[in-house]
């Protein structure tokens, strides 16, 4: 991938993008619910990786939080006011982070606040031309998720299988599982920069299989899924489109200075001067 | 302008953040189960019944710690008046649990 496209994104894959986001943060919601998370509100269970210092806000707290993310995360899914949507997503997310902390929301966290700094208006003309720096964040945390957890692993033995084994009880196949995990992991990121389409593949295919697995992790696998659309290039028709109508609106430089330059040399009809004008450009 | 400056600070942070995280084991961090152990424990009431801590945690807790057990066996002394003490055997911490503070302390 170029410098240059790094920061420009197609509308498609930006609206994949945020409708994805949505269903991660609805699954946020359906996972709590599953896994018991009214009942750590209601005192029957233990709060679980609590934040220190910030009390408990009860079942009606809960409440409010679910209806906030659900929300935003409908709404996004819907493709319906999704800057607020985000915004009103941040606040949810960062709510629960409060009462339970985990790596999904502090992605979704992360991922919402990079996003809500400047929310992309997919209908925009010129969608695909302009620079978008803080949807680029959103890419650049991929690559830095897969890279942390990679080296976390090889630096944590993950590879003898010891981890899988433990969560999964699996024997022979956690020593070959561990290592293909790694390896993908590394070659996720690598093929989203070089063969994005062949990257979103892979991709979807770890983070299926860890929401199979796990499936507390699911809203995680969801959020991945989306950054990594983000990797898919603008296509020739959305840059042409973009271009084409910045040429309407005003001549490029070099076409005017060279037409002016043209009428100067020439007192002639004006296709003389285009040609003098195609002259100078070649 | 400002907008790239903001967010060229940002990816600092969250580049750094990163950093810090990959060589701070407590710190959380992209670790995706890089290690996962089941952590063999005792944790017994003052009657002798043995307690299961992962009967009291909401299921995503997979992977308890013997910190987080022994904050499980806190948190029912508070909460759920199991009959006290409660003793936590692990393979590296040894606490006992009274009421009515709750507070543990090392196993004599």
């Amino acid at each position: 991938m170029r410098l240059r496209s790094w920061e420009r994104f197609s509308p498609r894959s930006v609206d994949a993008f945020l409708r994805m986001l949505g269903a991660a943060l609805v699954a946020c919601v359906a996972t709590d619910a599953a896994l018991g998370v009214w009942r750590v509100e209601a005192g029957e269970l233990f709060p679980w990786r609590h934040v220190p210092g910030i009390p408990l806000y009860g079942d009606a707290g809960l409440v409010v939080e679910w209806a906030l993310t659900g929300t935003a995360g409908l709404a996004l899914l819907a493709g319906i006011r999704r800057a607020l949507a985000v915004r009103v997503g941040l606040v949810g997310t960062l709510l629960a982070l409060t009462q339970r902390y985990s790596n999904h929301r502090a992605l979704l966290l992360i991922v919402l606040l990079f996003v809500a700094i400047a929310p992309p208006n997919v209908d925009a003309e010129n969608f695909a031309s302009e620079p978008r720096p803080n949807i680029a964040l959103v890419r650049a945390q991929l690559l830095l998720v897969y890279a942390s957890s990679a080296i976390g692993k090889i630096a944590h033995g993950f590879w003898t299988g010891a981890a899988l084994t433990s969560l999964f009880g699996w024997g022979t196949f956690a020593r070959i599982a561990a290592p293909a995990v790694i390896a993908t992991e590394i070659a996720a990121p690598v093929m989203l920069l070089l063969r994005p389409r062949a990257g979103l593949a892979l991709v979807v295919v770890l983070h299926t299989a860890m929401a199979v697995l796990l499936p507390s992790v699911l809203p995680f696998s969801l959020t991945m899924v989306a950054m990594s659309l983000l990797f898919v290039p603008t296509r020739p028709e959305e840059r042409r489109g973009a271009d084409g109508l910045a040429d309407a609106r005003q001549p490029p430089p070099d076409r005017a200075s060279a037409v002016a330059a043209a009428s100067l040399a020439s007192p002639r009809g004006g296709s003389q001067r285009l040609g003098n004008a195609g002259a100078l450009r070649s | 302008m400002q907008l790239r400056s903001i967010c060229r600070a940002l990816l600092i942070l969250d580049v750094g953040y990163c950093a810090v995280a990959l060589v701070a084991p407590r710190l959380p961090g992209w670790k995706m189960f890089e290690s996962a152990e089941h952590v063999q424990y005792t944790l017994r009431a003052g009657d002798g019944q043995s307690v299961d801590a992962y009967a009291w945690v909401p299921a995503a807790a997979r992977d308890l710690d013997e910190m987080d057990v022994v904050g499980v066996a806190r948190w029912l002394c508070a909460e759920h008046r199991l009959p006290m003490p409660l003793t936590f055997d692990g393979p590296h911490l040894h606490r006992v649990i009274e009421a009515p503070d709750c507070v543990d302390h090392a196993a004599p």
